[in-house]
């Protein structure tokens, strides 16, 4: 039940909701980047918790050959996608048949994608997740990222049936930046005053050189923060001051300590939107209160959970 | 020593005791971890040693659900620290884990330029390193990496200025005050005296990290012939 890499995409790799456990010996959690879009596309393929791996895409996508007939949704970043040549849907679950070539392009806006398919991406999990830990080189396929030539399997978690006919539905999509627009990522702080007025009022834009570890923000150089220096366990959404000046937001894949001075963290809300933004994206921090930044995770959840109900309820009539 | 309490994102609690790298802090941070270990407190998910601080990570349901909970579960953590019976050090120390050690040779290339800048033989700067016994304050920077306290001052070396690109899984190394060893392959910036046969880190393994936060390490130093006998390193 294979499906053939005939090219690699720029960074895709296997991931689940990540590993939880294992930070006291150095394994960081790990998973899908933006969780909501991986969450929506596995629930669009008629999946229930626990959920198998998505194949998550950074900025272009790879190119696929199926060599069973499947079903498969794409979620988070919009991207270009081909079926056999004609436009494949997004947000959607849809059909494919034995032989069929699922071309993946750049995406339109943000920075990543989730490909799901019904049963899930076979994988041999590692310390209980399916999720690829790049660093350390263990979990998802191989502990790396596709190589064109490679094979994916497909296996038989339990899955709704593919619909027979693509749904009029669609999911909205995820969110990613808006052309021309700094995008917002709330944070909760407790630096000193006079320090956060320079932080909130500085315009930030995301180095190419970040990745899943760790986003660095280009710009103003800030003044250093009060620091013992010695090393502290940090969490994705952590926000650091290096001596540069300039902040590290952490990512999914961060170490679990970190000997720079810690500025606060971004709200759990918005830890999606960190997996979203592209290279120069322009960004800003705006400060909330932590009762706001709960609130907001609330409203989050509860939103995720109203729209797993509803896409389990409209799969069902399919 | 009872620790200040904060909060860290919306999900983690986080103790901090004064800011030191040393054993006795060390101690003190393991010690409130074994404590979490007996009273298992429903709603801790994990926790995180480093060298002066423990992170606690919350069950992000129950924080989402009961908001001041995580206060709540400060002022209690406050007081069953303070209540806590202070032990002697004796009672909590377990033998030290043996690393068999081949030091300098191939396996050790910083290990001879190292020892004349201390004005030692190589065989004396490994019988000195050999000595001591090393507590591991904690787990990080990669999986199965272990940060070792109780360098001797007169070993202590800098990092390279430019780390190397591949440092051998097992690697024993020092950087600045620090000892530690390398568990997987990858780039390296500290300098290496030795290599060990044994496999620290192997995550399809029931138990995949040889060590953690607490254990004490002594280095054994072996020859060549024996790292081959013993070497459980993949090829």
């Amino acid at each position: 039940m294979s499906v053939q890499v005939l090219a690699s995409g720029l960074l895709s790799t296997l991931q689940d909701a990540g590993r939880e456990g294992y930070r006291a010996l150095g394994v960081s959690v790990g998973g899908a980047a933006d969780r909501a879009a991986y969450r929506l596309g596995q629930w669009l393929v008629g999946h229930r918790a626990p959920l198998p791996a998505a194949l998550e895409i950074t900025l272009r996508g790879p190119i696929l050959r199926f060599e069973v007939d499947a079903c498969i949704a794409l979620t988070g970043a919009p991207i270009e996608a081909e079926l056999d040549g004609q436009p494949a849907p997004l947000n959607r679950p849809f059909a494919l048949s034995s032989g069929s070539t699922l071309r993946l392009g750049r995406v339109r806006s943000g920075c990543r994608s989730y490909l799901a398919v019904a049963g899930g991406w076979a994988v041999d999990p590692v310390l209980g997740s399916a999720s690829t830990d790049l660093r350390a080189g263990f979990g998802g396929h191989l502990g790396r990222a596709l190589h064109s030539g490679d094979r994916l399997l497909i296996s038989d978690h339990p899955a709704a049936p593919p619909p027979r006919i693509t749904p009029a539905w669609h999911l909205l999509p995820s969110w990613t930046p808006r052309d021309g627009e700094c995008s917002a990522l709330r944070w909760l702080s407790d630096a000193p005053a006079d320090w956060l007025q320079l932080m909130h009022r500085a315009r930030w834009k995301l180095s190419a050189e970040s990745n899943r570890q760790g986003l660095r923000l280009l710009g103003a150089a800030l003044p250093a923060l009060p620091h013992d220096g010695i090393s502290a366990p940090v969490l994705p959404g952590d926000v650091q001051l290096p001596p540069s000046g300039e902040p590290l937001l952490l990512g999914v894949d961060a170490q679990t300590v970190g000997g720079y001075a810690l500025a606060g963290s971004v709200i759990d809300a918005d830890l999606d939107r960190l997996a979203q933004l592209p290279p120069n994206a322009p960004l800003r921090l705006l400060p909330v209160s932590r009762r706001e930044a709960l609130r907001l995770a609330r409203a989050r959840e509860a939103e995720l959970a109203r729209a797993e109900l509803a896409i389990a309820a409209r799969i069902s009539r399919s | 020593m009872t620790p200040s309490i904060a909060r860290q994102g919306e999900f983690a609690l986080c103790l901090r005791w004064p800011a030191a790298i040393d054993p006795a802090t060390s101690a003190e941070v393991h010690r409130a971890a074994d404590c979490l270990q007996r009273w298992a407190l429903p709603g801790v998910r994990e926790w995180v040693p480093a060298y002066a601080s423990l992170l606690l990570v919350l069950d992000r349901e129950r924080c989402l659900a009961e908001p001041h909970w995580p206060k709540q579960l400060a002022s209690e953590l406050r007081q069953r620290l303070r209540a806590e019976p202070r032990r002697a050090e004796s009672a909590r120390e377990s033998a030290p884990i043996e690393i068999p050690v081949c030091y300098g040779g191939p396996h050790g290339i910083d290990l001879e330029p190292l020892a004349e800048r201390c004005g030692l033989s190589p065989q004396a700067f490994a019988q000195r390193h050999a000595e001591a016994v090393y507590p591991v304050a904690m787990l990080g920077f990669a999986p199965g990496f272990p940060y070792l306290l109780g360098l001797a001052a007169d070993l202590q070396a800098p990092r390279h200025a430019r780390p190397r690109t591949r440092v051998a899984a097992g690697s024993v190394a020092i950087g600045g005050a620090q000892t530690g060893i390398y568990p997987n392959a990858g780039p390296g910036g500290w300098q290496l005296i030795g290599r060990t046969p044994l496999r620290l880190w192997n995550p399809h393994e029931v138990r995949p990290s040889l060590l953690q936060a607490s254990d004490r390490v002594r280095f054994v130093a072996i020859d060549e012939a024996e790292f081959d006998r013993r070497n459980e390193h993949p090829p």
